[in-house]
């Protein structure tokens, strides 16, 4: 059975400042299992960030319970930070360092030594006799996962990995990523791009207003998520059947767009087309899809406007 | 089965921190040595202080050439402690906080007292080249210093050094910006530097200003090298080697107590990232 690498219990977290004290996480229960990749998204000021930091061991929880190899990551840091790497969403180097210096230096600070040309899996070898402020976003971003990829970690914390990267950049580091999970490396990642979840990730939860609201597999979050029919109707054809979903009419001199948003997209499709058939009727710009996760991200952000928070689940 | 973690043995983890803080510092060394105008004027600093100094017309300059030595080595000291370690110290943490690369050095296994430690190396480095041209300076335009106790300068220098880079980073704790460290330092700096006992003699100091003056960091490192130099106490009376450890134990405690509160200060009000 695959042993949870970390595992969060009850997870809140406090800033208190000068004004009032702000909750950025709300009771978070998670686990990531052994060799997966976790992904966590949300919008901006879900509280994604703060709860990654609690999981690294940057900041303690307020209140909670969280284990990393069955360690506390805040106090028995020392311990954990040797089977760990990480990548922040926002951290610097020195304008005058050298990117190999960099890694040189990172590398002397490390209990595991390997001789992994990380600059090279990055695609930065021929940028390590440069200094930092001559490289650009999206390569001072690779030099970050160079970093985190260091002392071969068992468990990989990926802070918005791929922000500022290019397309081809981006399935690079996607790669990296991907050879590291076939090596049997845990990831807890948060990103802002949709595609990179359901590409990479096993699991992943939507997190709002500091609470994971939703949690599983791409197929168990999008599960509740109503499917999509489009399709125009010419002029002067019969009224199409009754369909288990709602649907939105817009009429033109081409005939009625229907837009159809159903629960049971296999069961109206078939009822629609046996309809055309039998009516001898043209289905025009037929398009038929699942719910996406990027549609169960906007029902979530979408209400998320409406209410201040849903429900909480556990992931 | 959950894995747990095991710590590693003492000795172990010893050799780890010695080994994170030398690259950390070799990394910190490699930048002030790629700065060459910053470089140049560290080093050229020293001696050219002496040499200005000496062109004063000290009173009792031709018939106390071991009081005037002792000036002079004093004043090199209690300028680079002050310049190379407090104000360096400040900005230097500050910058690395501004660019992210405080916060980078807490992902990794690096312990936050070891990067501390790290940061100071250079400015440590500065101050033993300064000290070290400037002395040569001083032997060649005065004469070499005949240090009664020797062990107190070299106290005095390294108390003297850890006590103001504690307090450079315990402001650098109130201190957002490098621009508004020229502000936060201002008043620490005057205070150091009149109360030194270099800018104005502890002899001429009336009892209640001196006593309070002999309580701040560079005072007391002052004391602790001028008793080491000369065997003077701040008093005027002389000591011999033994009798001048005796002596330095009041400077030595006031070091010890200020590097035991801005070390207080730092571990408890450190922001390792820039302040949102």
């Amino acid at each position: 059975m695959n042993a949870p690498v970390i595992t969060a219990t009850g997870v809140r977290r406090t800033y208190r400042g000068s004004g009032a004290p702000f909750e950025a996480v709300r009771g978070v229960d998670l686990h990531v299992d052994r060799g997966e990749l976790f992904a966590l998204l949300g919008t901006n000021g879900a509280g994604k960030t703060s709860l990654m930091e609690v999981l690294e061991g940057i900041a303690p929880a307020t209140d909670g319970e969280v284990r990393v190899f069955g360690a506390d990551p805040y106090r028995e840091r020392a311990t954990v930070r040797t089977r760990t790497g990480i990548m922040l969403q926002e951290a610097g180097f020195p304008a005058d360092v050298r990117a190999g210096e960099m890694v040189k230096t990172w590398a002397a600070t490390q209990t595991r030594r390997s001789d992994d040309d990380v600059l090279a899996a990055v695609g930065l070898s021929h940028r390590a006799g440069v200094t930092v402020s001559s490289l650009s976003g999206g390569e001072r971003r690779r030099l970050d996962l160079a970093l985190a990829l260091l002392g071969r970690p068992e468990l990989l914390f990926l802070d918005e990995p791929t922000t500022g990267l290019d397309p081809e950049s981006r399935r690079d580091a996607w790669s990296i990523v991907r050879a590291r999970m076939a090596e049997g490396v845990t990831v807890m990642m948060t990103t802002h791009y949709l595609e990179e979840a359901e590409e990479l990730s096993d699991r992943l939860a939507i997190m709002h207003g500091g609470q994971i609201v939703r949690a599983g597999t791409v197929a168990d979050i999008v599960a509740d998520e109503p499917a999509r029919i489009t399709m125009l109707i010419p002029p002067g054809a019969p009224a199409p059947p009754p369909l288990l979903g709602s649907t939105q009419l817009e009429r033109s001199a081409a005939g009625t767009r229907h837009v159809i948003t159903t629960p049971q997209l296999q069961e109206d499709l078939f009822s629609l087309l046996r309809w055309a058939r039998e009516n001898d009727v043209t289905i025009g710009d037929l398009d038929a899809r699942a719910a996406s996760l990027e549609q169960a991200f906007l029902t979530i952000a979408e209400g998320s406007k409406r209410a201040p928070a849903a429900a909480p689940a556990a992931a | 089965m959950t894995t747990t973690a095991t710590s590693p043995a003492p000795a172990q983890e010893r050799g780890s921190a010695l080994r994170r803080i030398t690259a950390l510092a070799r990394l910190e060394l490699t930048m002030l040595i790629r700065n060459k105008t910053a470089l140049f004027n560290a080093l050229t600093l020293g001696p050219l202080m002496v040499v200005v100094i000496n062109s004063f017309q000290m009173p009792g300059m031709d018939s106390d050439r071991t009081g005037v030595v002792t000036t002079l080595v004093a004043s090199l000291v209690v300028f680079a402690l002050v310049f190379a370690g407090y104000y360096n110290l400040c900005t230097t943490a500050v910058a690395r906080r501004e660019e992210l690369m405080l916060k980078r050095l807490t992902i990794g296994e690096v312990q936050r007292w070891e990067v501390l430690v790290a940061m100071a190396a250079p400015a440590l480095f500065v101050i033993l080249a300064q000290v070290l041209l400037g002395g040569v300076a001083i032997s060649v335009l005065v004469g070499a210093p005949a240090m009664v106790n020797p062990l107190l300068v070299v106290l005095g220098l390294l108390l003297g050094f850890t006590a103001l880079a504690a307090l450079g980073y315990a402001t650098a704790t109130i201190t957002r910006t490098v621009e508004a460290a020229q502000i936060t330092t201002l008043l620490p700096l005057a205070v150091l530097i009149f109360f030194s006992g270099s800018t104005f003699p502890f002899a001429l100091m009336p009892d209640g200003l001196r006593t309070a003056a002999e309580l701040t960091p560079l005072a007391a490192a002052n004391q602790l090298m001028t008793l080491g130099l000369s065997g003077t106490a701040a008093d005027g009376s002389t000591y011999d080697f033994v009798q001048a450890f005796v002596a330095g134990l009041q400077p030595t405690i006031v070091l010890l107590a200020w590097i035991a509160i801005g070390g207080y200060l730092v571990q408890r009000m450190m922001p390792w990232e820039p302040r949102r």
